[in-house]
């Protein structure tokens, strides 16, 4: 009688370890998915190496009050990029240069009139297969662009708010509703507090991309 | 004894084999994410295939802006669409969609030009069915909606005419249950709509 018991518990304390092990592998599978899937694409740069490219339309933007501010321009993308770099993976390693051998195949970075301001910019990128082989950004001539503060009444943009969230875009990441109760560079539309720097999640998802 | 004995082989497998999942799960544990990811890029395309997205960064403003700022309010049905592609200095492209909608009821007029109820007119916004705009208007024929309009004489992407204002934002598809549905702006009646951009 004696056996029999203590043959049901052994078998219930086995079964018990096994099915408590079980969830705690699901559950952590999950929250690893949470954690890193929640805003990236699908697709990467093949060496996660690229250049920045300009052209001479970003001074028809409206820096600070008066065109032909390319420097503010060009310095703002390069600020953006450094922030990416300084807080992305070991293998992410964008470079600047003004102006580029070929600006349809690069990563461009020009200005274009979008119409409405309440469309600051537009990036369109193009991919095989997995791969991310070609992406361009347009500022819009409508908005007013600002090199330092930030305020959202639908027509200032700070130029390297902007450009964070759409270096953002140039590595695959999607837009992220300010309605998830995310913290990312990610968050649509313009949020000061958002699009201000890359954030943790943002930092950790690119390393995760590019290890 | 040799029950005892099988008791016991029986609480040290089930505890060895907890081990080494736990053991496995440890060792895997930034691969794990590294999957999750590969995973999804398998997902999202076809090897190979070249595929386009246009993202598009947006200003936020209130429904009640929207509307002001907006030229015409009209409901309608889409007919159809139609891609149209311009491009820049270096070709890039800058792709738009033409969608022809049939007027159904007017919201708002516009102060210079006529629409009327039964109208035909051609609305243009930023994204195509090559260059998908994943927060875009994304018009498909046969759809209904709520579509915000601006008059515009042409810019690098859209043509002189009627736009979408605000893309994105200047659309509310009209969902089976007669409710409108936003992504910027939530879900509500047409009721509601009218009562929010007419608000003093």
């Amino acid at each position: 009688m004696l056996a029999k018991q203590l043959d049901d518990i052994a078998r219930r304390m086995s079964l018990i370890a096994i099915v408590a092990t079980s969830a705690i592998m699901v559950t952590t599978l999950s929250h690893q998915q949470q954690a890193y899937a929640y805003h990236y694409g699908g697709q990467k740069w093949s060496t996660g190496y690229f250049q920045h490219c300009t052209d001479n339309t970003i001074s028809s933007l409206n820096v600070d009050g008066s065109t032909n501010q390319s420097t503010k321009v060009t310095n703002a993308i390069s600020s953006a990029s450094s922030s990416w770099y300084q807080t992305g993976g070991s293998q992410y390693k964008p470079t600047f240069t003004f102006g580029c051998i070929d600006p349809r195949f690069d990563n461009f970075w020009g200005a274009a009139n979008l119409g409405s301001s309440l469309t600051p910019a537009v990036t369109t990128s193009t991919f095989s297969g997995s791969t991310i082989t070609r992406s361009y950004t347009q500022f819009n001539t409508s908005n007013l662009w600002t090199s330092t503060g930030c305020v959202e009444d639908g027509v200032h943009n700070n130029l390297t708010y902007v450009a964070l969230h759409e270096l953002g875009h140039k590595v695959r990441f999607v837009d992220v509703s300010d309605t998830a109760g995310k913290t990312s560079v990610m968050v649509v539309p313009y949020h000061c507090n958002m699009q201000n720097s890359v954030k943790a999640d943002d930092s950790s998802e690119t390393k995760m991309v590019y290890p | 004894m040799e029950k005892q004995s099988k008791n016991r082989l029986i609480l040290t497998a089930g505890i060895i084999s907890a081990i080494i999942m736990a053991g496995i799960l440890a060792s895997n544990y930034s691969r794990l994410s590294q999957t999750s990811l590969d995973t999804v890029a398998n997902a999202a395309v076809a090897p190979d295939k070249e595929t386009h997205i246009v993202d598009i960064a947006y200003n936020y403003v209130p429904l009640k802006k929207l509307a002001k700022d907006s030229g015409a309010i009209i409901k309608g049905t889409v007919l159809n669409t139609t891609d149209v592609v311009k491009y820049d200095n270096h070709q890039n492209p800058l792709p738009s969609t033409l969608a022809t909608v049939r007027v159904d009821k007017v919201m708002k007029g516009f102060k210079d030009a006529q629409i009327a109820a039964g109208d035909i007119i051609e609305v243009q916004a930023i994204g195509n069915s090559m260059y998908i705009a994943p927060d875009g208007v994304d018009t498909k024929a046969g759809e209904s909606a709520v579509f915000f309009v601006a008059q515009t004489d042409g810019d690098d992407i859209h043509n002189k005419g009627y736009v979408v204002y605000g893309e994105g934002m200047g659309k509310m598809k009209l969902k089976p249950d007669g409710k409108l549905e936003s992504k910027f702006y939530g879900e509500m009646t047409e009721v509601e709509l009218d009562s929010k951009i007419n608000e003093p």
